[in-house]
């Protein structure tokens, strides 16, 4: 007859038991094992293979008992699996009912660590199991901290640490690791997060269980993080609130021509526009993909215009300070655009002049100062280099344009600089850097080998094309606004290759 | 024989209130504290200061446990708790950890 016993202090009895410490060899009853209560392992698991072993040869590693209580039943320390294919083997052959046995006289917690290092080592308890496993051990003596515990049973500190952590997991989600749906370091990152009460955690774990990813102590972060941001967020719209102040949000957003108020004023103007009716403000939350991030509350005028200086007598006695930056940003834009339009349409006029449209030097002076004046500092700093500035990267285009105070120079520097932005694109496009390839192979540079195929990658079609870049003047059947009635000398008239051979 | 000192159920052993308390984003630590007045283990993790607790619990009779935010949670028989603060999130997850079925 199989008998259980569930009660503690039935355990408890066999702590207190004076025993011997020699261990004795037995055969006793299968019918006579229970299974020790503190046993980590909770269900044997797939015993097909060893039930079919029993039933052959019997057990025939003894199992290991504690001594017999006062019914003669024994707890099995070790060999759980053994008992449980022997009663299932025992229903069809009767004669491998009496097991080999040892008994030692343990104390609860030597049978606990017995059991633990029997079932842990061979990693095939279920992390729940071991869960439950800890905190059994955890309430025997001296095993109240990873580090006692960790030496008792042989596990490293972490480990014990990891599965103590668990602990805070509600039940039904320790099932959710042994079935898969949440990983070990899921689990220990949702663990950290138990400050946050228990409702965060089980949203954690349903979050965590319907999307993998690789960074879960991340995952939990950013929950966190979004949970401090809400709390931020729901504050700061409170006290805009109060203060009585219209407040637009994403969801909300404010009209469209608002202004930031450090757009139009300066620290007075922005605490006087507090009073105003347009006064509002917007409070954002952070990026979603920014950590640490926080909840900005910006201040606005809805109604930039009463601000104005030529609207101001009708609407506030408040004026934008920063009429500049005003007039460059938004409210005048409708005259700025009809200026680009009269300006472009007097410029296509004058282009389509065959005499007295603009002259061919201001053309080529334009040409050459945006050149240099659009290049970025990459370019610039391989154009002063190429010039002899002494601290090329320091080189800004206002100066390299200050220096240029005569046509041939303008040349020069505007040859520099395309030179420069030529080295600039030479890694992602040599194709297009062929003319000053072509320019350096041609003053007489012997091409490096890297070089030598970015030449040979931008092929020259035309091998008759002047090397030297820039020279060539163009066709005069090309035609050439402003090419009649312009006698002033021309930046490429002045001889730029004789320039450009002294530099 | 004189009569033991009378604690009170959420300020253990030893231990003075905290007068001043400077909030900080920092990670929440906990001690657990036991009838003697002696801290017995330190952590970050609430399931290790549990599981530690737990077996205070057992051994003593009671437990506390602290957080560094100065919030004390008292730990009866039967995984019974008290606090002061009983909308302390983490006092109720402590609180939900001890009462489930083991």
């Amino acid at each position: 007859m199989t008998t259980t016993i569930t009660d503690d202090a039935a355990v408890e009895s066999i702590d207190e038991t004076e025993v011997a410490a020699e261990p004795e060899l037995i055969w006793v009853s299968v019918h006579n094992l229970i299974p020790h209560p503190d046993n980590p392992r909770k269900h044997p698991g797939d015993i097909t293979e060893m039930v079919r072993s029993v039933k052959a040869k019997g057990v025939i590693e003894p199992v290991t008992l504690l001594p017999a209580d006062d019914e003669g039943n024994h707890m099995v320390v070790c060999g759980f699996r053994r008992r449980a294919a022997t009663l299932k083997a025992v229903k069809t052959v009767p004669k491998v009912e009496i097991v080999p046995a040892v008994v030692r006289h343990w104390t609860r917690a030597e049978a606990l660590d017995a059991m633990f290092i029997e079932n842990l080592n061979r990693a095939s308890l279920t992390v729940s199991e071991e869960i439950a496993g800890i905190e059994t051990a955890m309430s025997l003596d001296a095993g109240c901290t990873p580090a006692r515990l960790c030496r008792r049973i042989g596990k490293s500190q972490a480990w014990v640490r990891s599965r103590m952590s668990l602990v805070v997991l509600p039940p039904e989600w320790r099932e959710a690791i042994d079935a898969g749906r949440l990983s070990v370091a899921e689990a220990e990152a949702i663990a950290s997060a138990a400050d946050l009460g228990p409702e965060h955690i089980e949203a954690l774990c349903e979050r965590m269980a319907d999307r993998r990813n690789g960074d879960p102590a991340g995952s939990v972060e950013r929950y966190r993080d979004s949970l401090r941001i809400d709390a931020e967020y729901e504050a700061a719209l409170a006290e805009q609130r109060e203060k009585g102040h219209a407040v637009y949000t994403a969801d909300e957003p404010a009209p469209d021509k608002h202004r930031s108020l450090t757009a139009l004023f300066s620290g007075k103007g922005i605490k006087a526009h507090a009073k105003e009716p347009c006064h509002a403000v917007v409070v954002k939350r952070p990026s979603p993909f920014l950590v640490g991030g926080s909840v900005t509350v910006e201040a606005i005028c809805t109604q930039p215009r009463r601000h104005s200086r030529a609207t101001s007598a009708q609407g506030s006695g408040l004026t934008s300070e920063r009429a500049t930056s005003h007039r460059r940003g938004g409210d005048d834009s409708a005259a700025k655009r009809k200026g680009r339009v009269v300006r472009l349409a007097h410029a296509k006029e004058v282009f389509g002049r065959t005499r007295g449209g603009v002259s061919k030097r201001d053309l080529t002076e334009a040409a050459l100062r945006a050149l240099v004046e659009q290049a970025g500092a990459d370019p610039l700093a391989f154009a002063a280099t190429i010039l002899g500035y002494e601290e090329p990267r320091n080189v800004r285009a206002s100066t390299l344009l200050a220096d240029a105070d005569t046509p041939a120079a303008l040349v020069r520097v505007a040859g520099a600089v395309a030179f420069g932005l030529a080295e600039n694109h030479m890694y992602w496009s040599p194709r297009a850097c062929g003319d000053y390839l072509r320019a350096l192979t041609g003053t007489g540079w012997e091409p490096d080998e890297w070089t030598t195929a970015a030449l040979g990658e931008s092929s020259p079609a035309d091998t008759s094309e002047d090397p030297a870049g820039g020279e060539s003047e163009p066709s005069d059947d090309e035609p050439e606004p402003g090419d009649e009635g312009d006698d002033e000398p021309e930046p490429g008239d002045d001889e730029p290759e004789s320039e450009d051979a002294d530099g | 024989m004189a009569e033991p000192l009378h604690v009170a159920s959420c300020t253990p052993p030893g231990r003075q209130a905290v007068l001043l308390h400077v909030p900080s984003r920092k990670a929440h630590r906990y001690v657990v504290i036991g009838r003697d007045g002696v801290e017995h283990a330190r952590s970050d993790a609430l399931g290790v200061v549990a599981s530690a607790a737990r077996f205070l619990v057992a051994e003593q009779g009671e437990a506390w446990v602290r957080s560094s935010d100065d919030t004390t949670a008292h730990l009866g028989p039967g995984g019974l708790v008290e606090t002061d603060t009983p909308s302390c999130p983490w006092i109720r997850t402590l609180t939900a950890c001890l009462e489930a079925p083991q």
